[in-house]
């Protein structure tokens, strides 16, 4: 790739990657400022040196090229060439005589492509090329001559269409292509005949197939069209040009050029053009002068034909054959513009013994004289027109005009009667025959024939009273005759030239016409324009209204931002942060110029590891979420992830906001905690109140029992120590320790120890938790138990023994505690007259355990002491108890 | 006593507190009453109003072994059997639940207990 670009030539620079890359941005800050039109005299004077310069280094003198042309050309070179004013890169171009090479290679516009502008090739190919075969027979060599060839893609085009004309036709004629071109290095691509790969664009393929083969990524010409075109080095303003020419292709050269040169070169192109030849210009350029040279016959496409006006005098000072480079000059195609000798000897001769005569073309202007016919004209003062009837004798100019109009109206031929002529004071007959030249004809020929002196009689013979003569007769007859032809002659000219203006008038008053209309269009567009203009005006208003409230409306925003305690953060739907308020900046590590990076690159002071993918809920359900997150220091928020809606009802990423709720979380704490102790105040009173219901009723049964008010007292007390000591242990209980059996039974025992050393034995496991509510029952039993032993049993002698054995073992699938209380060394008999107390306490023991938990019991007086047996289940029914508090809180 | 309005009366007696259950007992039986029971929770309550056709009223205590009574006054209700609560708790609960129950908070003297059987029997 970076080859091909390099071969192409057009590169300005050819450097390394690294090279380029600090090129670049001088390059554009380097670019020159539009250029003014008018050029400082500074600048002008450079430019002159600048021309003058290169014309002494390439031989070529650009100073007739259009002045704005040259200065962009050289603007572009100075940008190159880091030059800021014409004069710095004067020293540039003196200083590197390549930099000359490289401006005259940029000042010669090598722009160009195959069949450039398709529909003026077209043209060019269906009105042109097919009458160039007309004529031509086998030896005649059709000739193109191809101006400003460039690198050869238009001659290249136009010998296309000739190869392809031409095998249509059954006689093959010579073809014969000339290019010329200033630029040797375009010349040369141009003979190597090798295009890149993209002028398949230009071309169909049928075309492309023929005409080219394929080479790599290049195209080149096939052998027959090489052959066809001539390319040389010829400059179209200093060396003379081709002749006999059938068609000049000159494309987009005339347009570079001032207007004087533009008409030298068409004339020049006149010249070479055989008659009828053709000239195809660029779709910009005309060659409208010199005045009737060359005639259009397509305007559009920029086709003219050479009129048969003489050439001689606007390119005499050029004739000459054109030089070609010694290369380039194959031996099989030598240029020939001898004409033959033969011919001019012939010429010459008829021209001496011939009558006088003048050609003259349709519009009556004279072609070409011969030697003696200057006799017959004698212009008329004034400026020098070449119209004949303008030119001649006064005497023959009606009769020229009547001819002429007789010749190129009907195409006839005629001979006019005597005219009398008065010769330097001699008057002579004169006889004028016209003649068509051609069978369409575009020329007439008027010769003169001169008859006999005229005598003075017979021009007054008029004047003569004798009687005239038959011959006299005869003559004025003709004569009668003649006027009379001339007069209708006049008539049908007067008519024609009345047809002519009205056709003029008719134009004139379309044109009229068409410009009433084009005004009243440009009226209803200023109309229009106003509208818009009005519509437009209305619009920026609203749309600096619409400014205004959006600026407001971001104002209110940033303040607010700024001003809440709500950490607020935007984030998109890739969690990217799009915006935040100051305290977020308190929670996360983010600050100013953070946005756009993901949340989840920053560290934060929070338990919610869970938030990127409670915000990706978010996102995919579009429903918002709340949680309660805790700050790393004990704070407490409220974390509320709601889904981001653009103004169109649009998913745009997700809304958290933190909102500190540390003074409702304390609160609640602080409302949590005095519901609890409301709790414990309400069972404490129940428990109270129960307590009170139990010594009532304890103090009842007691009574009952009592022999005297001593005993009533002392039993009393002693129980009612039993229930302080139990409640003692069961305060203990909300605190989470439980009551074991056999902290119970030391409990009482320890209370109630007598002053004997009966021996107690106490068997079992340890740390034996009892049910919360069984335990003041079984307090009461085993206090009952210990209150008899001391009084009538094994506890109140120094015989007695005493031996509690527990264990835990299951019973009808529940945990038991299994109680074994024997006591020994008593002698029973005495207990047969117990008081009646003690049977109170007997009942307590056999009947409140088996009524309260479903315990089973017994108490058996064996001879030598008392055995009783308790099996208490140590868990209550399955089902909903009622907790601490329970139903208060309820 | 001969002249109690509970004379003669069936009355059930659901108390898990032995002393104080045996006390009620010993109460109303005094005051001529025959006492069905009593029982100390919920299942033998429930299996004593089912087997027991004539009961005239009832005292609940509203704890029952750590249960709560409510089965057996839902029970109660739906036989129009009068009845009176007796409870440790000052409850809010109980008197919405139970708006028409009187509530006879422990401790009481029989006597409250008596004019509360009295009336709630009366009621009904």
């Amino acid at each position: 790739m970076p080859r091909s670009a390099i071969a192409t030539g057009l590169a300005d620079f050819v450097l390394p990657l690294r090279e380029i890359a600090a090129r670049l941005p001088e390059l554009i800050q380097n670019r020159p400022h539009p250029l003014s039109d008018t050029l400082t005299e500074a600048d002008g004077d450079a430019m002159q040196r600048i021309l003058s310069h290169l014309r002494v280094r390439s031989g070529h003198d650009f100073s007739s090229y259009k002045k704005p042309t040259i200065r962009r050309r050289i603007a572009r070179r100075m940008q190159v060439q880091r030059a800021t004013t014409m004069a710095d890169y004067l020293a540039a171009l003196r200083e590197n005589p390549q930099e000359a090479q490289a401006l005259f290679a940029d000042l010669l516009i090598s722009v160009t492509t195959f069949f450039r502008d398709t529909s003026a090739f077209d043209k060019l190919a269906a009105l042109v090329i097919p009458r160039l075969f007309d004529e031509k027979g086998v030896s005649d060599t059709i000739r193109v001559w191809v101006p400003g060839c460039a690198t050869g893609e238009e001659a290249y085009s136009i010998a296309i269409l000739l190869l392809e004309e031409a095998s249509r036709h059954e006689i093959r004629c010579g073809l014969q292509v000339f290019a010329s071109d200033l630029d040797e290095n375009a010349l040369a691509l141009a003979r190597e005949g090798r295009y890149p790969i993209a002028i398949e664009a230009d071309m169909p393929e049928e075309r492309l197939r023929r005409f080219f083969t394929r080479e790599g990524d290049h195209y080149r010409v096939t052998r027959e069209l090489r052959d066809m075109v001539l390319f040389a080095r010829h400059s179209l303003l200093k060396d003379p040009p081709f002749s006999r020419v059938d068609l000049i292709s000159c494309r987009n050269v005339l347009i570079y050029l001032d207007r004087e040169v533009q008409q030298q070169v068409c004339a020049s192109f006149h010249f070479a053009l055989r008659p009828s030849g053709y000239l195809f210009l660029g779709s910009s350029e005309t060659a409208d002068s010199p005045a009737g040279a060359l005639r259009a016959i397509d305007r559009e496409s920029r086709i003219y034909q050479r009129t048969s006006i003489p050439s001689e005098v606007q390119v005499s000072r050029r004739i000459g054959a054109a030089t070609f480079g010694a290369e380039s000059l194959p031996p099989r195609a030598p240029v020939q513009f001898r004409a033959p000798i033969q011919a001019g000897v012939h010429r010459e001769a008829l021209e001496r013994l011939a009558p006088p005569s003048v050609i003259v073309d349709e519009s009556y202007r004279v072609v070409h004289l011969s030697e003696h016919a200057g006799r017959y004209l004698q212009p008329s003062g004034g400026t020098l027109a070449n119209d004949i009837t303008e030119l001649a004798r006064v005497e023959l100019r009606f009769d020229i005009r009547a001819a002429l109009h007789r010749v190129f109206a009907r195409n006839e031929s005629s001979l006019s009667g005597p005219i009398g002529v008065h010769f330097e004071g001699t008057a002579r007959r004169v006889y004028l025959q016209s003649r068509p030249l051609g069978s369409e004809p575009s020329a007439a020929i008027v010769f003169f024939f001169e008859g006999e002196p005229l005598s003075d009689a017979s021009l007054t013979s008029t004047t003569i009273e004798e009687p005239a003569s038959a011959e006299q007769i005869r003559q004025l007859l003709q004569e009668l005759q003649f006027s009379q032809s001339q007069l209708l002659g006049s008539r049908e000219e007067y008519e024609g030239a009345n047809e002519e203006l009205r056709a003029a008038n008719e134009e004139l008053q379309s044109v009229n016409e068409e410009h009433r209309s084009t005004a009243e269009e440009l009226e209803t567009s200023k109309e229009e324009l106003q509208s818009i203009n009005e519509e437009l005006q209305t619009v920026n208003s609203e749309l600096k209204t619409k400014l205004e409230s959006v600026s407001r409306a971001n104002g209110d925003i940033q303040n607010l931002m700024a001003a809440t305690d709500v950490g607020i953060l935007f984030l998109d739907a890739q969690l990217r942060i799009n915006r935040f308020t100051p305290p977020i900046s308190k929670l996360f590590n983010i600050v100013e110029g953070d946005e756009g990076r993901s949340i989840t690159d920053f560290t934060h002071r929070l338990d919610y590891d869970a938030l990127a993918g409670d915000a990706h809920i978010v996102v995919r359900d579009l429903k918002s979420r709340e949680r309660e997150v805790r700050g790393r220091d004990g704070s407490w928020y409220l974390a509320r992830l709601k889904p981001y809606r653009t103004v169109e009802d649009k998913l745009d990423g997700v809304v958290v906001t933190f909102v500190d709720i540390g003074e409702r979380r304390r609160t609640e704490d602080a409302l949590r905690e005095s519901e609890s102790r409301m709790v414990l105040v309400s069972e404490l009173q129940h428990r109270t109140r129960n307590l009170i219901g139990v010594v009532m009723a304890l103090a009842d049964r007691t009574a009952v029992g009592a022999p005297s008010l001593d005993a009533f007292r002392t039993s009393l007390r002693d129980r009612l120590m039993a229930l302080a000591r139990v409640q003692g242990l069961l305060s203990r209980a909300p605190s989470g320790d439980s009551v074991t059996f056999d902290e119970l039974l030391a409990s009482e025992l320890s209370a109630l120890s007598a002053e004997n050393d009966a021996e107690i034995t106490l068997d079992g496991p340890r740390g034996v938790v009892l049910r919360f509510i069984s335990v003041q029952a079984l307090a009461m039993a085993l206090h009952e138990l210990i209150t008899n032993a001391v009084k009538y049993g094994a506890l109140g002698r120094d015989s007695g023994r005493l031996h509690v054995h527990w264990r835990v073992q299951p019973e009808n699938g529940s945990p038991c505690i299994i109680v074994d209380w024997k006591e020994s060394g008593v002698e029973t008999a005495q207990l047969r007259d117990k008081p009646r107390g003690a049977g109170n306490g007997r009942r307590l023991i056999g009947d409140a355990l088996p009524y309260q938990f479903g315990a089973r019991t017994t108490f058996v007086i064996e001879p030598d002491g008392v055995h009783c047996t308790i099996a208490l289940p140590l868990s209550g029914p399955q089902t909903e108890e009622v907790k601490d508090g329970q139903l208060a809180a309820s | 006593m001969a002249s109690s309005p509970l004379r003669d009366r069936r009355i059930l007696v659901v108390e898990d507190e032995y002393l104080i259950a045996m006390s009620l007992q010993d109460a109303l039986e005094n005051a001529g009453s025959v006492v069905v029971g009593p029982v100390p929770s919920v299942d033998k309550a429930i299996q004593k109003i089912e087997s027991e056709p004539d009961i005239d009223a009832a005292v609940v205590d509203v704890n029952l072994g750590g249960l709560l009574a409510y089965p057996v006054a839902d029970m109660l209700i739906a036989r129009k059997i009068p009845f009176v609560f007796t409870s440790g708790y000052d409850d809010n609960v109980l008197r919405e639940r139970y708006s028409q129950v009187k509530n006879c908070p422990k401790p009481y003297l029989f006597q409250a207990m008596e004019e509360a059987l009295v009336e709630a029997m009366s009621l009904s």
